[in-house]
């Protein structure tokens, strides 16, 4: 029924076919994600922060995508899987930035220095 | 081959445009470089096979996200930004060295023998098994076995939706901001300069008002 099953082999993804392999996108996947990364941890900007995290968050989406195309492309359990980081992403922005304009409203300010009140 | 050229091109433009989230001194340009990364990581679904991703990615984070994020930052001011004290040196060192560690964990995925398939070379544009799309197979495993998590996931999107409003809502005990006891001070209407096309409900005499007068007379 699916031919494609016939072709299946346990190598690493390095070693597998010729053109779009696994490995291109695990490889992009953790660059995206380690740019968003330094940015979270460098950003001073709460809005940038918030930005960075997104960017992580494209990261794990290619990545599940791309697990599902290359390791189980009979089911979708992968796509379902970033459909539900869509969702949550899109949640986590939405209290993220009433967050930041309820911080601003306070502070006047987005920078993350100023938010300093549990230092104590 | 052609997927190979296709993955590049996109490749380079998601991490470029991704270095110039980072980077960029304006955190307005910072937002539109988002764009093109999600915009490519469109591209990237597409490679995959996932088609109805590709879209819902274009919709919800190209199109909504960016949107709400443009939002966010005109509400607060591209100003502050500008005046923020930038990281120390040793902080910036830091933080490379943990990315970087963080790389070689993610990396190390790679030595894993997963059970992979090989496409065709000329399949990459073949959608799913089927040839008719992923989005009736993704419907027909939303509505059945993650039931659950569907709904779940709609009472998530209702929570964040009344969050958002309560938490980025006036709040009515505030002085400044108090605008139920701005409309009760009747001293600060404005009546006597409003005049012709600039008057305003608050500048025409109430019915309470002439009954004020009337009875002072």
């Amino acid at each position: 029924m699916y031919p494609l099953l016939n072709q299946m082999q346990q190598s690493s993804p390095l070693a597998i076919g010729d053109g779009v392999t696994l490995a291109h996108f695990l490889v992009l996947a953790t660059v995206i994600f380690c740019i968003g990364l330094y940015g979270v941890l460098t950003g001073r900007n709460v809005i940038r922060v918030l930005i960075c995290v997104e960017l992580m968050m494209n990261a794990v989406n290619i990545n599940l995508v791309a697990f599902n195309r290359f390791v189980e492309p009979t089911k979708l359990e992968g796509q379902i899987f970033a459909i539900f980081v869509l969702v949550v992403s899109a949640a986590e922005a939405a209290v993220g930035l009433a967050i930041v304009i309820a911080l601003y409203r306070l502070r006047s300010s987005v920078n993350i220095n100023d938010y300093n009140e549990l230092k104590g | 081959m052609i997927d190979l050229i296709i993955f590049w091109v996109f490749a380079s433009i998601a991490i470029i445009a991704a270095v110039g989230v980072v980077t960029n001194k304006s955190i307005i340009k910072a937002a539109l470089m988002l764009l093109a990364v999600f915009l490519s990581q469109a591209a990237f679904f597409v490679l995959n096979n996932a088609d109805f991703l590709a879209i819902a990615q274009i919709l919800v984070y190209a199109v909504g996200l960016t949107i709400v994020l443009l939002f966010a930052i005109m509400f607060t001011g591209d100003k502050t930004q500008l005046e923020a004290k930038p990281v120390s040196r040793g902080a910036k060192i830091m933080t490379t060295l943990i990315v970087l560690y963080t790389a070689f964990l993610l990396l190390s995925a790679l030595a894993y023998p997963f059970r992979s398939v090989v496409l065709p070379p000329d399949s990459f544009q073949v959608i799913s098994l089927l040839n008719e799309g992923s989005t009736r197979m993704l419907g027909q495993l939303l509505f059945s076995r993650y039931g659950l998590p569907f709904e779940l996931a709609s009472i998530l999107l209702t929570a964040a939706m009344i969050g958002a409003i309560v938490l980025s809502k006036k709040s009515f005990t505030d002085e400044e901001n108090d605008s139920v006891k701005y409309r009760l001070d009747l001293s600060s209407h404005p009546t006597e300069e409003a005049e012709g096309a600039y008057r305003t409900s608050l500048t025409v005499p109430r019915p309470l008002d002439r009954e004020l007068e009337g009875s002072a007379k």
